[in-house]
């Protein structure tokens, strides 16, 4: 490896090298505390032991249990407030922190701390820091109490064989099975948006007397279907509330009481404002900017105390801030503009700093500690005019300036969207942290169509993003999106071994007969298409099983409580008590699948050029020795991402036969846990391509054993040579429609390309155009490989080179080495 | 039926907004900084020996002995005793030996083109017909695919060394949107010896299109180090320019080296290894010279 690279200032990376930041001191600290390896907190697992020992003997429901653990671990964890916080409030004790969840968690602790490869400290990525006497609290107390005791153990002791077998990657005989349904045996939900615009204008008080209005309610009932069980939950609900409010109240005394020892008159002033808001939000209304944004990062803080929480987002941030910012600014103008952008930043940064830990498995599918928590900005307004307005502007000037790994941004845009927010968003962009990532609504509209039929057309314009890319309608959703992973490279690998596993030679899927019999590509198609239903009906006993252990296991009265729905019904979100629950299931590995199919069709079938016993003799022998043939299917046969028809075709047919069978199953009743929902698949997910890649033999598409597959539905690495345009184009002859949950794009693009004023304004027409094409979504790497190479080369240098992994913002340097080589092999669109 | 060296897709520099440019082959000249080497002819073979696998299997095509090497050995090519069969581009499954010039019919380049409308309609965008020498030939084939994109609703832009029979340029100049007009050198001796023909007819061209024709015209000059580069030139050259009608604009292009590897897979001596792209103190001050003469310029690329 070249160790020497310079690099260019003129040509290479330069805005994010030369980009001066202009906020404030106290906004440059805060982002300088928040870059830094992450340590693990145990303080929940310690509030967990205490309650379980307290409770051992008793039947206590286990709702009761989860909100007595809130309430013990809002009561005993360690507060503190940094220099110069003005919105305050830390999710663990640590400055950049993971809360270890015990009866989560412990079981893969038992497997992976001090373990030589996957140690959580030493382990090539999302890397945590863990002191010594945590290591031996974990390894003396917490992990013996609980290591048998978890939700994992839960869900592996299903009787269900085929699940176990062919369901469960870490129950499976063969460890390459093409059903991923592992993802959430170790987590919490956590993907919905919860209602924050509510909390705003009533405050947690508010929230309380719904819920003691609506347990007086159920107590009243006629109808006693359940109740006691409704009347546990609002129990449960009233317990969590009171505990979050009284938690608030300790940062009220913690900052008042700071307030009388400082020194500095300044500082004591914002300390005793800082002591008066928290007083009052959230647990009564907001009525200022800073009221409303200190209300809000409390009661994210509150939702990520609750659960080991993936992507709860913001939802349409710009759309209910902005009367706070109008008060405060315009009308009141009790601060000017540059006070309220240093608050958001501030805001920003605090969403930074805070990481989940994941087992070793868990973490490489989705390297980057991936936790996604979507700000939503733009689009159209329910009666269908532009919804852009100053907040959104201000979120685009604070990821400017901050820069840091969270929150995600997420911007609609639809044919009205104004010049000058899309022009501001490029100007981000440029800046190579691949923020924001951009929404077409007119897709995306069509999609939500799909999903929630029985909204109206008002109601769904206001769809807004979920953790990586998932599409859902704010207080209603609760996207489960992360239930199951479905290989279907991995199925035309099995299907090309006739229901084998390539790798193992384990029996893993259906027999649908050897390749060299089917007479025509139509009928190698059906074996395919026949393999994927089978595959997907595997994943949706699997999902079944999985998510009635975890509504057995991770109530969250708390954000229960902030949801339409639960409280109606009197039911926590993870029993179904969500107005719409869906399980999300991820196409991984489409495109090596469609060239693989394209390499077929033209070539044994079309042409006759080769042979089925040629070619699958290559691939058992992963071409070492059939050099020539791989070069011919890379050369001969065209590549999905490059707008050419013929091959785009097959990954048109690819995704829309998968997508059949997740329509099949959504026929099945009995493919449900027990309070329904709905499958809907999706194309996302961190850097399963990778991860997944390592359980697929060698592909007819000239793709080697084990090497990653293409990430999202991108083209396979180095096989776009067309540029951005085509891809776009490409992409937009699939059935994008149906994809319910989203889908995802990256396109990496050098710094080049966007170095003039002239080259923003054109990339603002690319935007346009990509809208119009019905492109779901497209997030942008700006970045060059020479600076990916020399930060390699001087990790130390770039810690805070922030590049996309698929559909998250990662640090570069924490990354591990395939995928920070994978990223380099990705084809740069230098084209134009 | 054209033959066309490559198609590139959202191009930026080369005229308003996305364009996808079409680089035909062919060319009346042969300027030794050229970067597009195998365009100068009509066709013409390709070899990019680290694309060889040793495979073996064009040195067994080969009926003049051009190519040798046994199997597990890299194929070397000989090209005093390549006659251009191109058989062994047949054979050659990694794309180590190729073709230049892929030939389209009107319809197919047309689908090429149209392939970006959207991005041309968002962006005022358009196609770049380029090349080599794109107005080199100009028969009927050719006026029809001029008369089909414009008919489609593209913008055509025009990039031309301008060496060519005026006629040619007359005939597609109704479908033209604009001209982006290469000058390399004004002094005529060392136009013929660096470019391999006299700049007369570029120069009267030019003059015509000038005064005649209201079109848009972008003139281009490369500035290529220690040849066509110094102040003496630059005020030659906006002098010259001042002589002509009012035009869009000058666009500067520095030099670079990303056509050296297209030497050595046309089998051509690359002659500019030494020469360095201008620094950026050295272009803005050429610019502020230029603007000295009230003549509108900047740099592409």
């Amino acid at each position: 490896m070249d160790t020497t690279v310079k690099v260019d200032p003129h040509t290479i990376g330069s805005w994010q090298e030369t980009f001066e930041r202009t906020c404030s001191d106290r906004v440059k600290a805060a982002v300088k505390r928040a870059v830094r390896t992450p340590e693990i907190c145990l303080d929940h697992a310690r509030a967990e032991l205490a309650v379980s020992k307290s409770m051992e003997g008793q039947e206590v429901p286990r709702i009761k249990y989860r909100a007595t653990v809130y309430k013990k671990y809002l009561e005993d964890r360690k507060i503190f407030i940094s220099d110069g916080e003005l919105i305050v409030g830390h999710v663990t004790s640590k400055l950049r922190g993971s809360p270890i969840f015990a009866d989560l968690a412990m079981g893969f602790f038992a497997n992976e701390l001090d373990h030589p490869e996957y140690d959580f400290q030493t382990r090539p990525f999302d890397a945590h820091i863990i002191h010594e006497e945590e290591r031996r609290e974990l390894r003396e107390e917490l992990i013996p109490y609980f290591k048998d005791n978890t939700l994992e153990d839960l869900i592996y002791s299903t009787d269900e064989q085929d699940v176990l077998e062919k369901g469960f990657a870490k129950t499976a005989k063969c460890k390459h099975i093409p059903n991923f349904a592992d993802l959430m045996t170790t987590v919490d939900a956590g993907h919905t948006f919860v209602n924050y615009e509510k909390v705003l204008k009533i405050g947690l008080n508010g929230i309380r007397e719904e819920a003691v209005m609506f347990k007086k309610r159920n107590a009243q009932s006629y109808i006693h279907f359940l109740s006691g069980k409704k009347e546990e939950f609002y129990d449960a609900v009233i317990m969590v509330l009171d505990a979050a409010i009284a938690h608030t109240q300790r940062y009220s005394r913690l900052a008042a009481d700071m307030a009388e020892k400082e020194s500095d008159p300044k500082r004591k002033a914002e300390l005793l404002e800082v002591s008066r808001i928290v007083a009052k939000v959230p647990a009564w209304p907001a009525e200022s900017w800073h009221e409303a944004l200190q209300a809000m990062w409390f009661i994210q803080m509150l939702l990520l105390c609750e659960q080991v929480n993936w992507g709860d987002s913001f939802g349409r941030f710009d759309q209910y801030m902005y009367p706070y910012y109008k008060k405060s600014v315009e009308e009141d103008q009790s601060m000017t503009r540059e006070e309220a952008l240093e608050l958001l930043e501030l805001f920003f940064v605090k969403a930074s700093e805070f990481t989940e830990l994941y087992d070793y498995v868990g973490a490489l599918v989705q390297i980057g500690f991936p936790i996604s928590q979507n700000m939503c900005i733009g689009g159209q307004t329910q009666d269908g005019r532009d919804a852009c307005n100053e907040v959104t502007m201000l979120v685009l000037d604070a990821e400017e300036q901050v820069g840091l790994i969270q929150p995600e941004i997420a911007f609609r845009i639809w044919k009205g969207t104004p010049y000058e927010y899309l022009r501001r968003a490029v100007e981000v962009v440029r800046l190579g942290r691949g923020k924001p990532k951009f929404y077409g609504d007119r897709v995306a509209l069509e999609m939500v169509r799909t999903a929630y039929p029985y909204l109206t057309e008002e109601e769904l314009r206001d769809y807004a993003v979920i953790g990586c890319i998932e599409l859902g309608i704010p207080h209603i959703s609760n996207e489960f999106s992360c239930t199951g992973i479905s290989n279907i490279a991995k199925c035309l690998d099995v299907v090309l071994h006739n229901g084998r596993c390539s790798l193992c030679g384990e029996m893993i899927g259906l027999e649908t007969g050897d390749p060299r019999s089917f007479k025509t590509f139509d009928e190698f198609k059906a074996a395919f298409r026949k393999q994927m239903f089978y595959s997907t009906e595997i994943i949706m006993k699997a999902i079944k099983v999985e998510m009635e252990c975890q509504a057995k296991w991770n109530h969250s009265p708390f954000a229960s409580s902030l949801l339409e729905g639960p409280l109606e019904k009197g039911t926590d979100l993870i029993e179904g008590g969500a107005i719409d629950s869906s399980f999300g299931i991820q196409c991984i590995g489409s495109a090596n699948t469609s060239d693989s199919l394209t390499v077929i069709q033209k070539l044994i079938y079309d042409e006759k050029k080769i042979t089925w016993d040629e070619l699958l003799k290559a691939i058992d022998d992963d071409w070492v020795g059939h050099e020539r043939l791989q070069q011919m299917v890379i050369n001969a046969a065209p590549k999905y991402g490059n707008d050419d028809d013929y091959a785009d075709a097959n990954m048109a047919w690819v995704l829309d036969n998968w997508y059949d069978s997740i329509d099949e199953g959504n026929q099945h009743k009995e493919l449900f846990p027990f309070y329904g929902g709905r499958y809907k698949g999706l194309i996302a997910l961190g850097n399963a391509g990778c991860s997944m890649g390592e359980d697929v033999g060698a592909l007819p598409d000239g793709r080697k054993s084990t090497v990653p597959l293409a990430d999202g539905f991108s083209p396979v690495q180095g096989r776009d040579v067309n540029g951005p345009t085509a891809i776009l184009k490409s992409i937009s002859k699939l059935p994008n429609g149906r994809f319910e949950e989203g889908t995802l794009l990256n396109q990496r693009l050098t710094p080049s390309l966007l170095a003039t004023d002239e080259d923003i304004d054109k990339f603002v027409t690319y935007l346009r155009a990509m809208e119009e094409l019905g492109i779901f979504h497209v997030q942008f790497n700006i970045v060059d490989s020479k600076v990916l190479k020399a930060a390699l080369a001087e990790p130390e240098k770039y810690k805070d080179l922030l590049v996309r992994v698929a559909s998250y913002t990662a640090y570069y340097v924490e990354l591990d080495p395939v995928t920070q080589q994978d990223i380099i092999n990705r084809t740069e669109q230098g084209g134009w | 039926m054209v033959h066309i060296l490559e198609i590139s897709r959202m191009t930026t520099h080369n005229g308003p907004g996305y364009r996808t440019n079409v680089h035909f082959m062919g060319c009346p000249l042969a300027c030794m900084w050229c970067s597009t080497p195998e365009s100068q002819s009509f066709e013409g073979l390709g070899f990019n020996p680290a694309r060889c696998i040793a495979c073996s299997a064009c040195v067994a095509a080969c009926p003049t002995g051009a190519l040798a090497g046994a199997p597990g050995e890299a194929a070397a090519l000989d090209r005093s005793r390549c006659v251009l069969c191109y058989r062994c581009t047949q054979e050659c499954d990694s794309g180590a030996l190729w073709k230049y010039g892929k030939p389209y019919t009107r319809d197919q380049l047309l689908a090429e083109i149209m392939k970006d409308k959207i991005f041309f309609k968002h962006s005022g965008g358009g196609v770049t017909l380029s090349g080599g020498e794109c107005l080199l030939r100009v028969d009927d084939e050719m006026e029809a695919l001029y008369a089909a994109v414009h008919e489609a609703g593209v913008t055509i832009g025009v990039d031309t060394c301008g060496c060519v029979p005026w006629g040619h340029i007359e005939r597609i100049l109704p479908y033209t949107d604009f001209f982006l007009w290469d000058i390399k050198l004004l002094d005529p001796d060392r136009h013929r010896e660096l470019t391999g023909a006299d700049n007369q007819l570029i120069l009267d061209n030019l003059r015509k299109l000038s005064f005649l024709y209201d079109i848009d015209l972008y003139i281009r000059y490369p500035l290529i180090p220690g040849i066509n580069d110094t102040d003496e030139d630059i005020m030659e050259l906006c002098l010259y320019l001042q002589s002509l009608a009012e035009f869009r604009e000058l666009h500067y292009l520095p030099f670079h080296h990303l056509g050296r590897n297209r030497y050595l897979y046309c089998g051509k001596p690359y002659q500019m290894e030494d020469a360095k792209r201008q620094t950026q103190e050295r272009l803005l001050h050429i610019c502020t010279l230029t603007s000295e003469f009230g003549i509108p310029c900047r740099v592409v690329g």
